[in-house]
């Protein structure tokens, strides 16, 4: 049950999380920008949870980013939720903490133009070379 | 089959490229010399070098990446060469058509000889097809 | 002074296109980079366009090797969003579908692996045994990949009873020969060399990269969709995960060969212990609301993530297959590996390209010195000489 995480998270965080239950397995917690990085930061070093990838997407709150945290004793995954700003979304990279999120946020950056700062290596994953540089398939800019 | 009894003017040699598939098609080229199916027993053998084919079996549907590097190979491959386009995806694209990536099908870049389509087409479809070639070649 | 080598992106032995570059120092690799995306398709935008039924049909094409993961995924996660169960009779169907597809995937694995050691009949019996398991996949479902078969809330067809007693005796071949090849190559002084203490991935490394799959669990760590999560019958079946401590070539080689016999004791028991009763609960209400379906894939976590608005189209669904998060890997394992062991290393991850999207020595000055077909039988060369000299 994803419910010990987030009565973890709540009792760390106080009111800087907010969380949905969808049922005892699936849980979404929103964070704001700034405590991005000490809550994924927590759910990978304390609750020892798995980065298993991010969901980005253009919504029309901004860009809505999502990581999706596997807790493995739990069963359930729970996923941090939090939206960037258009027309330059910048957040800090959590690879400098934890190497899984290489790949995952080198995507993002490709689909939707999300700058991940202090990623090692932050280049296009999938896109053909012959695309311009700011060219973002998901992004739903007019 | 009674393939024995053709008269194989020439054994051909298959080379096989992937631009942009799923591994399905693929895997049921391999599957072709594999026990079950035995193509060599027909002469026919995968090369590892596209300088040695006569035949150039692609699937796929060609995503942007991919076309420089596919005309590339048919430029090197030495003539008279076959190519025969595996699979819903390389015949027509399948259903990545509308795909915002799509550059293909195979024919828009390369002359095809013969179309194998199914998805994935049964290893027996693709025997089939190379055979049909022999006469061309 | 280091120099680039460059594998692919058209290789003899690995199956997708993809571009590999080495940096080497003589023969010591010390560092690798992937450049991805000949098999990008734009699936993601794409299911957005279909319904929740096509959806499970387009993503079985993520790749073919295992297509029943990205299908029986996608529906978990429809079936998430808008809180419906599949049916007993459907979990128990489903898992042994899947089960099938990892005998098929792993033995395939094998062969490959095979080949590019250079152990040509290891390939070919390989690749034998794998067709008795695709004939059965065949008759259950009605084709030997994309099975179209998988749907939310259940599964499209049913299966009659006079269907399993071949698929039973199929199993009891298939674990003899499996047991056959185990024997085979285990004993043989040569394979050990080439796969024993090469290519380490430490337990640690493999947590902080995230790696899944039986790339993970041959490093010791023990995680399995099938145990932490609640899907298909497996909570309901004797089975147990397989590990292996030591993280070289060998132990994830060994991960995989013992999950097939653990693979076919869950068939045969999900056989015998199939309920009957309806295959499908349809879905009649779709809310706004998010799902997550995760599963076991043959070569690790396979996670999707679907956005429903109350229409029958999803509005995002997010696509990860386990190679995108196993690829990253291959960096610490190779480093400091010799250049002849680069493709095997590459290919112990079961690397599935066209599920994540999607190798030639330059020198400095960017000329091609080596190419891809040049490796290939660099590895066979080494594998002459362990025989020589062993």
């Amino acid at each position: 049950m994803s419910k010990q995480v987030l009565e973890n998270l709540k009792a760390k965080f106080g009111d800087r999380v907010d969380y949905y239950e969808h049922n005892e397995r699936r849980a979404y917690v929103t964070v704001s920008n700034e405590d991005w990085i000490p809550v994924t930061r927590y759910m990978y070093e304390v609750e020892k949870g798995r980065l298993a990838t991010a969901s980005g997407s253009d919504r029309s709150t901004g860009i809505e980013l999502l990581y999706h945290f596997c807790i493995e004793r739990d069963r359930s995954v729970v996923s941090i939720r939090t939206t960037l700003k258009k027309p330059f979304p910048k957040i800090e990279s959590l690879t400098q903490y934890y190497y899984a999120a290489d790949f995952i946020e080198r995507e993002i950056f490709d689909f939707l133009g999300v700058e991940f700062t202090g990623h090692p290596d932050p280049r296009k994953i999938l896109s053909s070379h012959d695309r311009p540089a700011d060219f973002h398939a998901m992004r739903r800019d007019e | 089959m009674g393939a024995t009894n053709w008269g194989f003017k020439k054994s051909l040699w298959v080379f096989h490229l992937n631009a942009g598939a799923c591994n399905n098609c693929d895997i049921e080229v391999l599957d072709c010399l594999c026990p079950k199916f035995d193509v060599e027993r027909f002469g026919i053998k995968l090369v590892g070098s596209v300088k040695h084919a006569d035949v150039l079996l692609v699937s796929g549907s060609v995503p942007r990446k991919v076309v420089p590097e596919l005309i590339e190979a048919y430029e090197q491959a030495p003539k008279p060469c076959a190519v025969v386009a595996l699979g819903a995806c390389g015949c027509t694209g399948g259903i990545f058509k509308d795909g915002y990536n799509f550059a293909g099908p195979v024919d828009k870049h390369i002359p095809v000889d013969a179309y194998v389509p199914g998805c994935p087409p049964r290893p027996e479809a693709i025997i089939g097809a190379i055979v049909k070639l022999i006469g061309t070649l | 002074m280091s120099t680039t080598i460059p594998i692919g992106p058209f290789h003899p032995v690995l199956e997708e296109p993809e571009y590999i570059t080495l940096q080497v120092d003589g023969e010591t690799v010390l560092d690798a980079d992937i450049d991805l995306g000949r098999i990008h398709r734009g699936m993601e935008l794409l299911a957005q366009e279909k319904t929740f039924d096509q959806d499970c049909f387009l993503v079985e094409r993520i790749c073919g090797i295992c297509s029943a993961s990205h299908s029986w995924a996608t529906a978990l996660a429809y079936e998430d969003a808008c809180g419906v169960e599949p049916t007993p009779r459907a979990k128990y169907l489903r898992t042994i579908v899947h089960e099938l597809e990892r005998l098929h995937s792993h033995m395939l694995w094998v062969g490959l692996a095979g080949h590019i050691i250079g152990y040509w009949t290891v390939y070919m019996w390989g690749w034998k045994y794998r067709e008795p398991v695709l004939d059965a996949l065949e008759a259950i479902t009605g084709n030997r990949n994309n099975y179209a078969w998988y749907v939310p809330g259940g599964v499209r067809r049913d299966v009659p009873d006079e269907i399993w007693p071949p698929v039973l005796k199929a199993m009891d071949e298939f674990a003899d020969n499996t047991n056959l090849l185990i024997g085979a190559v285990l004993d043989d002084p040569v394979i050990l060399g080439r796969l024993k203490g090469v290519g380490i991935l430490t337990k640690e490394e493999a947590i902080h990269y995230g790696a899944l799959g039986p790339t993970a669990r041959g490093s010791g760590v023990e995680i399995d969709v099938r145990k932490d999560e609640k899907y298909g019958a497996y909570d309901e079946v004797d089975w147990k995960v397989i590990t292996q401590p030591d993280g070289d070539l060998l132990a994830v080689s060994v991960v995989r060969l013992l999950e097939m016999l653990e693979s076919v004791k869950i068939i045969k028991q999900c056989i015998k212990n199939l309920p009957g009763g309806e295959i499908r609960n349809e879905i009649r209400e779709i809310p706004r609301a998010e799902g997550i379906g995760h599963i076991e894939a043959p070569r690790g976590e396979s996670f999707h993530y679907v956005r429903t608005n109350g229409t029958n189209m999803p509005e995002r669904h997010k696509m990860r297959a386990p190679t995108f998060v196993n690829i990253p890997t291959y960096r610490p394992r190779v480093k400091g590996e010799t250049i002849s062991d680069a493709t095997v290393i590459f290919a112990i991850i079961d690397p599935c390209y066209s599920c994540t999207e999607r190798m030639a020595v330059i020198d400095p000055t960017g000329k091609r010195i080596a190419n891809g077909h040049d490796l290939i039988k660099l590895s066979h060369q080494r594998t002459e000489w362990l025989k020589k000299n062993l």
